[in-house]
């Protein structure tokens, strides 16, 4: 395939740039630096083979001038058939479009394919890099990148390492395994696979013991039962001589005791308590003999401070009297106080009575007053003379103001000169309002007749109102009623007369005067009642006042009988203070007479209780001798010493007893104690200890034989119990299986990674066997000519995978010896090299290169120019520089300029 | 007469080591040495809860010759406590376990009967005194017993019902060994009304009646090829009837190996993701049981050079036990296998002419096993495979293994040589 022309829509800092014209041959587009030559060439290549993702840490040539981005190739087949290749912006590579003919492909598979499926690795490492890229790659640092490179752009492997492939694969394989090795993997699994076989079957040895273990555990429980046995035996008889020894002393103070007790007297009627008995006793002498002591005493006391106390007797016996002057003391001081007040009041209401009497009923006298009585009937007759006067009156009043009213009415009535009848009047009125009504509305309605008429009854109306108005001011006749009014008073006043005179009757019948009236009689017997009740006070006021004084006067002879007999020191003058004194004075005479008397009481029973005392005294001493006489004793010295005697024989009998008793504690009762008696009378201490000893002896051994044998059962349980719980028989098996599973595992990765080294070393020879000749040869012509035969021989060494370089002289140089200018050179013809072997079946594509004849020079410069113009005869060569000198070079081989615009 | 019932169970490997695991967290390293021992109590509680007459143990108690202390004191527990019920017990030795190795000396309970390797012996069922069945038996005396053991049994006494009890590979199972072979035939010729065998791992009946034939299965699963429920039949057999058969699992773990295509995934997290919420899907498919997964990765994915990377794997495969940690039950993914693809075209590749179609075309000419290359692979493997000491307890490396590692090495070297 070739180019013809190359659009750029937006590409880095390309916009709409354009170069046609391309044809076979080498093409040159000359631009200064920063034209953008890495630009395009990025352009080509991605035209090609897609835009790389977002991901792409390299440079993605993003439009920096907007647009959109991408672009297209217009080519040639080597076919000869046309095709547009057009890539914008988009997924996976980018939006591909290839127009061929008049065909429409799409999908970068179906580019490949007419691209010869060359790969965009191959095509950018063998057709289309920069020196910059070169330089970047390291390329030219060192034989093994130069190598790598060749390799890797006849490869197609781009940036990677065969070499580093192959060391990555080798290491694990030498992680895992190496023969004869014992570090790596598989060896350290095999050893531990091993240990664990070996622990697996000594544990598995070890569980045939399970048997043994038993059978030698069952033996040593009988030994162990039976060695107890034989302990506990011994035991017993060391327990006894044990016993022996320990109640030896016990058993020797018993016999002490027992010879004691037959040498002393007895005295059986002694008993332990007979000696506390004897100091109760007299305990209880001497205690009586104390109290009796403390009860003199105490008489003594009583007697002294009855005797302080002192009292006035005749206060005493005037203790009625006093109680009587006091009850009446209340009574005195109230007359003492208002018998002046009540007098003064009495005085006052006896003048008034004087004076009243005077004025209600002058000349009667306070027994007229006295006298007076008027009962109900004659104070309702008052009451009903009182009435009846007043209607009488009322009536006459009513006539008269009737009759006066009529008169009025009258005399008004003729002032007004009208003696019509009202309803005559009344009818007069309507006729002549009825005739005005009637004539204005004829008038109105032009009903002439109408208002005629109507005004002839007008006029009649109008007439009579005239003629009953023309008699003014004449004589009223007559007024029945008038006469009927005159006639009901003299009636009403011949009543009122009636009345009064019964009235005046009345009074005389009660002695009141007949100028009274009703309301007048009421109110003198309202006076004369008044009067009575303050006569009556008036006496009550005088028995009041005579009470007084007789009260006053009894409470005076009282006081001064009883002050009469006293000891008037303690006495007032005032016969009222004594009275509030007395009481007093007769209070502490009682008291102390009361206390008095009570020590009194007190001192006899003090002197009743001494003799109850003296009589218990003698008792107590009669019960003493009588006790000390019971138990045999003439005197209490006779009984103290038998008592002695008494405490000896109890003591021993203690002893005996105790020692006995601690004994059968120790030993039992009855047979056995009698056995370990008899035993031990016939036995020593010392003998004792001997046999102690021995069996000490003996138990040792036994004991010292049943730890061991106990022990060594414990010893064997817990081998059993580890025997029949342990895990570790399990555990070690399933480690082993893992381990197992593990080699394989390893064994597996080793195959892989050894697979993968079989099948890489067959591949390298492969290629080096059949396609690296023909690249070899290919440069080898190529290089002498650049070098001008300076080297003629390339040599690619098939075990090493050198390259060298001979001279005529058959002088070898590797690459790392070469110059830089010669490196490239080598470079350069062997892609030269590879490209012929590679298109020798395939679709040739288009080759570009930069300022690769830089480093060259001035000799080789043209040489290589001279090999490209010959390589590019029936190929396409596109040249990109900035140097016009390169320019000048190629257009002087017939190249041609391209121009992108 | 009221019907038999009885538990029939193999194979129980009592403590046996687990294979094919290679690390284990403590968790479930106890979980793992418990599980043959607790499938069988879960067997004994089961016969005691159905009141069943009797439990038949068709061989291979233990694991080994020398059968493990530990294990033999376990098995004795469960049987003592079947005893306390009223159940007895009926055993063969098989292939595993045969009478000659090693036997702590352990008291048995009465009801307990082992037959003996000598001659078919045959042991009456007893239910309140009367003879309710007839239990035949014969176990292996040694470990590869070829005879067909299923001839020696004499015919049946017909009035009551006949069980025969017998260790024997059926039908030639070449998944098990080839120990006291026998067809259905020879098993129908001795009269039983049921034959309760043991060997082969899985439940399976060869015939449902007359006689009725039947693999109760291990109760429990001890590797990735065991998968699926184990456990025990329960069976209810009338005399000259067909017998109910009801198979109860008992396992307590499970095992379940599968791929997982990770072509959908675009990022590490995708994946992790999908790897727990399958293993949470196949804990719910096993049952809420103990669940150990293998799980291999697949699909062509642009993951894939990551997944190559030397840890990413193993990060992968600590991150879904870390997030399993604890979990009730409990899951445990033991290997996480990659066989992922890169989004590279293989043919594309072959039709280059470059080096890695060079590279293509030789890994192509390996998985011809008859090929030019092959002989010459397998001595490049021969240092490891034949010449190392250690090498017998490296697995023989099959046709079919070479291929797959084969393909493990063409996808490890296209990630190194084709860069992104």
């Amino acid at each position: 395939m070739q180019l013809r022309e190359i659009h750029v829509d937006s590409f880095g800092i390309f916009r709409d740039k354009h170069a046609t014209g391309i044809s076979s041959g080498i093409n040159v587009i000359y631009g200064p630096n920063e034209f953008g030559k890495s630009t395009l060439l990025a352009f080509i290549r991605r035209i090609l083979f897609g835009f790389p993702d977002k991901r792409y840490k390299g440079n993605l040539y993003l439009p920096l001038g907007g647009g959109a981005y991408g672009g297209r190739l217009v080519c040639q087949l080597a076919n000869g058939k046309a095709i547009t290749i057009s890539r914008g912006e988009g997924r996976s590579g980018g939006l591909l479009s290839i127009h061929l003919n008049s065909k429409e492909l799409s999908g970068q598979d179906e580019l490949d394919k007419l691209l010869g499926n060359i790969g965009e690795v191959f095509y950018r490492n063998v057709y289309a890099i920069s020196l910059d890229e070169l330089e970047q790659s390291g390329l030219l640092e060192n034989d093994e990148e130069v190598r790598r490179n060749i390799y890797g752009a006849g490869l197609g492997l781009g940036t990677i390492s065969l070499k580093t492939v192959r060391d990555e694969f080798a290491a694990k394989a030498t992680a895992v395994f190496k023969s004869g090795g014992s570090v790596q993997k598989i060896p350290e699994t095999y050893k531990a696979i091993t240990e664990l076989e070996h622990d697996i079957r000594r544990t598995k040895e070890g569980l045939s013991k399970y048997d043994e273990l038993v059978s030698e555990r069952d033996g040593l429980v009988e030994e162990v039962n039976s060695l107890g046995a034989q302990v506990h035996i011994l035991e017993k008889k060391q327990r006894e001589l044990e016993d022996q020894k320990n109640l030896f002393p016990v058993f020797a103070e018993l016999i002490r005791a027992k010879t004691l007790l037959s040498e002393l007297q007895d005295v059986p009627l002694f008993t332990k308590d007979a000696l506390s008995k004897l100091e109760k006793l007299k305990t209880g002498v001497s205690s009586v003999s104390d109290l009796i002591n403390a009860e003199k005493e105490e008489q003594r006391r009583l007697e002294f401070q009855r005797d302080q106390l002192v009292y006035d007797e005749q206060i005493v016996e005037a203790e009625p009297d006093i109680v009587s002057l006091q009850k009446k003391s209340d009574k005195f001081v109230s007359a003492t106080k208002d018998i002046e007040q009540v007098e003064s009041e009495r005085t006052g209401l006896a003048d008034d009575i004087k004076t009243e009497i005077g004025r209600v009923a002058g000349g009667w006298t306070e027994q007229n007053i006295q006298d007076f009585d008027l009962n109900l009937c004659q104070e309702d007759a008052i009451s009903t003379f009182k009435r009846d006067l007043e209607i009488a009156r009322g009536n006459i009043d009513k006539i008269k103001t009737k009759q006066e009213s009529l008169r009025d009415k009258k005399a008004a009535e003729a002032s007004t000169n009208f003696t019509m009848p009202a309803a005559l009047r009344y009818a007069i009125y309507l006729l002549t309002t009825l005739g005005l009504v009637g004539a204005i509305v004829g008038f109105r309605v032009s009903q002439m007749m109408w208002a005629a008429l109507s005004c002839i009854i007008l006029v009649m109306g109008v007439a009579l109102i005239v003629y009953y108005r023309k008699k003014p001011g004449g004589a009223l006749p007559p007024d029945p009623l008038d006469k009927k009014y005159s006639e009901d008073l003299l009636d009403a006043e011949s009543t009122f007369n009636e009345v009064r005179d019964r009235w005046h009757a009345f009074l005389s019948s009660i002695e009141f005067g007949e100028s009274l009236s009703p309301d007048g009689a009421l109110d003198m017997v309202r006076s004369i009642r008044e009067l009575k009740s303050k006569i009556r006070t008036r006496d009550r006021l005088d028995s009041r006042i005579v009470r007084m004084k007789e009260d006053i006067k009894s409470v005076k002879d009282l006081h001064d009988q009883i002050v009469a007999n006293l000891n008037k020191s303690q006495l007032s003058d005032d016969t009222a203070a004594n009275i509030e004194i007395l009481p007093k004075l007769l209070d502490m005479a009682k008291e102390i007479k009361r206390d008095k008397q009570g020590f009194e009481r007190q001192i006899n029973d003090k002197k009743q209780k001494l003799k109850d005392m003296e009589s218990q005294r003698n008792s107590e001493g009669e019960k003493l001798q009588d006790y000390i006489s019971s138990l045999g004793a003439k005197d209490e010295t006779d009984f103290k010493n038998k008592y002695e005697t008494f405490v000896k024989v109890e003591e021993q009998r203690g002893i005996v007893n105790k020692s006995k008793e601690i004994i059968e504690q120790r030993i039992g009762i009855g047979r056995q104690y009698d056995t370990f008696i008899e035993s031990i009378s016939s036995t020593s201490p010392s003998e004792i200890d001997s046999k102690l000893q021995e069996m000490e002896n003996q138990l040792t051994e036994l004991r010292q034989k049943l730890d061991t044998d106990k022990e060594t059962i414990g010893e064997k349980r817990n081998e059993i119990q580890q025997l029949a719980s342990s895990e570790v028989l399990l555990e070690n098996e399933c480690k082993l299986e893992s381990e197992k599973e593990q080699l394989n595992g390893y064994a597996r990765d080793w195959a892989m990674a050894q697979i993968a080294l079989f099948v890489l070393e067959k591949a390298i020879s492969k290629y080096e066997n059949t396609r690296q000749p023909e690249v070899i040869k290919a440069t080898r012509d190529i290089f002498a000519n650049i070098t001008d035969h300076a080297y003629p021989v390339i040599i690619k060494s098939a075990e090493t995978n050198e390259i060298k370089i001979q001279d005529a002289a058959r002088r070898s140089k590797r690459v790392v010896e070469m110059s830089r200018g010669t490196r490239e050179q080598l470079y350069f013809a062997m892609r030269l090299g590879l490209i012929t072997v590679y298109e020798a079946e395939r679709e040739p594509m288009p080759i570009i290169m930069d300022d690769i004849l830089v480093n060259f020079d001035d000799d080789r410069g043209p040489s290589a120019v001279k090999e490209l113009v010959k390589f590019a005869e029936d190929r396409q060569i596109i040249i990109l520089t900035c140097h016009n000198n390169t320019l000048d070079l190629y257009r002087s081989m017939g190249a041609k300029e391209i121009t992108v615009d | 007469m009221k019907p038999v019932s009885f538990i029939h169970c193999a194979d129980l490997h009592i403590e046996t080591p687990f294979k094919g695991i290679v690390e284990i967290q403590p968790e479930l390293q106890e979980l793992l040495y418990r599980s043959t021992y607790q499938s069988f109590n879960n067997i004994v509680d089961l016969a005691i809860e159905k009141q069943v007459d009797c439990v038949v143990i068709a061989g291979d108690i233990y694991d080994s010759e020398d059968k493990s202390l530990r294990a033999q004191l376990r098995f004795r527990d469960g049987v003592v406590k079947l005893a306390e019920s009223g159940i007895q017990t009926f055993a063969v030795n098989g292939n595993h376990d045969p009478l000659r190795g090693w036997a702590a000396k352990i008291e048995w309970p009465a009801s307990m009967h082992r037959f003996s390797s000598e001659s078919v012996e045959c042991v009456p069922l007893l239910r309140s005194g009367e003879v309710v069945a007839n239990i035949y038996g014969i176990s292996f005396a040694k470990r590869d017993v070829k005879e067909n053991l299923a001839l020696r049994f004499p015919k049946a006494d017909q009035n009551v019902p006949a069980i025969g009890l017998l260790h024997a590979n059926v039908g030639g199972n070449t998944e098990h060994d080839p120990y006291s072979p026998c067809t259905v035939e020879d098993l129908s010729l001795a009269g039983m009304d049921y034959w309760a065998l043991g060997h082969v791992h899985s439940y399976s009946i060869l015939s449902r009646s007359n006689p009725s034939i039947v693999y109760p299965g291990c109760p429990q699963g001890r590797n990735q090829r065991e998968i699926g429920p184990k456990g025990c039949c329960f069976v209810t057999l009338e005399h000259k009837h067909a017998p109910t058969i009801e198979f109860i699992p008992t396992d307590v773990i499970r095992y379940k190996s599968e791929p997982l295509d990770v072509s959908s995934c675009s990022s590490i997290d995708d994946v992790l993701s999908l790897i727990t919420e399958r293993c949470k899907e196949i804990s719910s498919e096993l049952d809420k049981r103990v669940s150990i997964i293998r799980l291999m990765l697949t699909g062509v994915t642009d993951l894939h050079k990551e997944l190559q990377r030397g840890d990413s794997i193993t990060g992968i495969l600590e991150e879904v036990r870390r997030h399993f940690m604890g979990s009730d039950p409990l899951i445990w993914l033991d290997k996480l296998l990659l066989g992922t693809a890169g989004t590279y075209d293989l043919d594309s590749l072959r039709r280059g002419n470059d080096f890695i179609a060079d590279i293509m075309s030789i890994f192509d000419a390996l998985y011809d096993v008859k090929g030019e290359y092959s002989q010459e692979l397998r001595q490049a493997l021969e240092p490891l495979f034949l010449k190392w000491r250690g090498h017998d307890y490296i697995e023989e490396l099959k046709d079919e293994q070479l291929l797959e590692i084969t393909n493990e090495a063409r996808g490890q070297m296209l990630n190194n040589l084709i860069s992104d």
